[in-house]
């Protein structure tokens, strides 16, 4: 029989590797109070596996020195054993704390980390915009180059760290030689930290096992070039980099890739298995080109393979001749620039969803869009979509012409089950999924109430209002 | 899909294993239900290269670490596993999941199922059994925990004391519930 003995401890007979995995899948601050629970548990949080300091989710009234304070302590004590992940998502852009992330990211890279994300954002709250920095952080220069004794540089901002760091550097020197000192890195995520084009190009040459990059909000970037050595890379996500203009990479396992930004030349070569895209215009960029013409002049190869494409909304006209989606499942719009609706533009979007055979979910999030008068003439059907079967439209105000576009939707995907009508904007930052109040949303609910009312019955079901 | 100790090859859909615990019950298990269980794939596959593989069913597994009584509820959380083991992607789902690990009980059940899934490297079941054991620590007090489990707190009142102090961002605004 098992035994069930209410009073024995039977919790702290658990190996310290099984007991600092389910330290794991508490937030930080209670993973590290089980150090009073007893002796046993003392130094149990120092094996953990990941590492996640979110200042937004769970220190939100945290000021950012003792928020610095808390990360260095918690990096200092830990054994630095399998550290697998490491993400500090926090937004003090104080310059004292810029040698403290110095060497959080040294520390992460020693201990051989595989996924590494820093996101230093002032972005993240739900109101979306709150403040320029002063100060921006930068990597340190030639921090990811080995060549440039880049080891020395690591010991230099771990050297005012305790012992434990001590012991973490002699046994760097033994398991990680110079020649492989970044290979363990697989997955790196900056956010909100300047990279020039040299510490992008340290990282693809020397990080050699990088399946995703990730770097967002970066004005210090200007140029991506990597064509002589085939990538690793599955992923490369380069959002809000301003500066861009050209990207040119040798990657034959890209997967995904994602840009959002100004218009800039990019040349994948010898990508083979691409099929998740997104490239979208940030609300800022007024003066950007034609989106639409320009994903298809750049990707149009990669049509007829993508599972997932997310894009901006266009005028009609744009849209003329899209190759065939003969492989799509999930295709997402944003209208972040586009003001005014129009009939020609559910036409256009239309077009697309009529293009993509097997489509399986679409979605369209509107922004702050003007109502425009009169619906303008009705969408014309092209025949039925048999395969639609879930859809999404955000940012729903009940004007007529987006009454109509549903209707239309409801008409012709013959497979539809589900429609969710929010009344909330919804906006992408990065890869992260915001909501903006519509400041109208009482009647915005009421219009999309109504219209759900006026259905019969086998649609109404279909439709939620949130 | 719905049935996923469904065997997609049908020639060996009806093969089964034989599985010897450490009170020496006997367990016959379907393949498909016995190949989550790493240890047991690995050991089948060694035995496969020693050309032992032709005696088939008949060979038995030991599994001295697993009591019956431990093995008999992986075995019946193994076939009900969900799909996907994606995580909840609303707030009903979650509490859907956590009312389902609720029911793997006492702090010693679970204690047993998390470091037999460990011994037969069962990854999903680990994955489930530690949320489980989690769950009991997320937001709860020193006080529950310790006395849900057992745990005997061996610090003296001023060295507790100490470590409340030096990591005291850690016993800030927890919501105990």
């Amino acid at each position: 029989k098992v035994k069930k003995s209410s009073d024995e401890d039977r919790i702290s007979g658990l190996s310290d590797d099984i007991l600092s995995e389910i330290l794991s899948l508490l937030a930080i601050k209670e993973a590290v109070g089980t150090c009073i629970f007893s002796k046993r548990w003392r130094y149990v949080w120092t094996f953990m596996h990941r590492l996640e300091f979110d200042s937004f989710k769970d220190f939100p009234s945290m000021k950012s020195d003792s928020f610095t304070q808390m990360v260095s302590q918690v990096v200092t004590l830990h054994k630095g054993l399998n550290l697998h992940e490491l993400r500090i998502l926090f937004n003090s852009h104080q310059d004292n704390s810029f040698p403290h992330i110095h060497r959080w990211i040294a520390f992460a890279i020693l201990c051989g980390t595989a996924r590494i994300e820093l996101n230093l954002s002032m972005f993240r709250l739900l109101s979306g915009f709150c403040g320029h920095p002063k100060v921006t952080y930068a990597i340190p220069p030639d921090f990811f180059d080995r060549k440039n004794k880049a080891v020395d540089d690591i010991d230099h901002y771990l050297k005012h760290l305790d012992s434990n760091s001590a012991i973490l550097i002699s046994r760097s020197g033994r398991h990680f030689g110079v020649d492989n000192f970044f290979s363990s890195v697989r997955d790196l995520s900056f956010t909100q930290v300047y990279l020039n084009d040299q510490d992008v190009e340290n990282i693809l040459s020397n990080c050699t096992s990088l399946e995703r990059l990730h770097v967002e909000t970066c004005s210090t970037l200007f140029s991506i070039k990597h064509v002589y050595h085939p990538l690793k890379l599955k992923c490369l996500e380069l959002f809000k980099c301003w500066s861009m203009t050209t990207l040119e990479i040798l990657a034959p396992n890209l997967v995904t890739f994602g840009y959002r930004g100004p218009k800039i030349n990019i040349f994948l070569k010898g990508v083979r298995h691409l099929v998740d895209l997104t490239v979208t215009t940030p609300l800022i960029c007024l003066d950007y080109p034609k989106g639409i013409s320009y994903v298809l002049d750049q990707f149009s190869c990669y049509f007829s393979q993508l599972k997932v494409l997310q894009m901006e909304v266009e005028a009609e006209k744009a849209y003329r001749n899209v190759p065939e989606l003969s492989n799509l499942k999930l295709l997402m719009f944003y209208g972040e620039k586009c003001s005014k609706i129009e009939n020609s533009t559910l036409i256009g979007i239309t077009s697309v969803i009529m293009a993509s055979p097997v489509l399986h979910r679409f979605e369209l999030h509107l922004f702050r869009h003007k109502p425009c008068t009169g619906s303008g003439g009705k969408l014309i059907s092209k025949g039925p979509h048999k395969y639609l079967k879930e859809v999404v439209l955000s940012g729903f105000k009940g004007l007529p012409i987006e009454i109509d576009f549903a209707t239309y939707l409801l008409d012709n995907a013959i497979a539809l089950e589900k429609m969710e009508i929010i009344t909330s904007y919804i906006y992408l930052l990065g890869r992260r999924w915001c909501v903006a109040e519509n400041n109208n949303e009482v009647h915005s609910r009421k219009q999309a109430q109504l219209f759900r009312e006026g259905l019969a019955s086998n649609n109404r079901s279909k439709i939620v209002v949130s | 899909m719905s049935n996923t100790s469904e065997n997609p090859n049908p020639s060996s859909s009806s093969a089964k294993i034989t599985l010897k615990t450490s009170d020496n019950e006997l367990f016959e298990v379907e393949e498909a239900v016995a190949m989550k269980f790493c240890t047991v794939k690995q050991y089948f596959e060694d035995e496969k290269d020693n050309d032992v593989a032709a005696r088939g069913s008949s060979t038995v597994i030991p599994l001295p670490n697993v009591h019956s009584a431990v093995l008999a509820r992986l075995i019946s959380y193994c076939k009900k596993l969900p799909q996907s083991n994606a995580v909840a992607d609303n707030h009903e789902e979650e509490e859907t999941k956590k009312k389902e690990r609720k029911q793997y009980g006492t702090p010693g059940d679970l204690v047993d199922l998390i470091s037999a899934a460990n011994y037969l490297d069962f990854k999903e079941g680990l994955e489930f059994f530690n949320q489980a054991l989690a769950d009991h620590i997320q937001n709860k007090s020193v006080e529950y925990v310790r006395k849900f489990f057992g745990i005997k707190g061996d610090f003296e009142p001023h060295e507790e004391e100490k470590y409340r102090e030096e990591y005291a961002w850690a016993f800030e605004g927890v919501d105990e519930d």
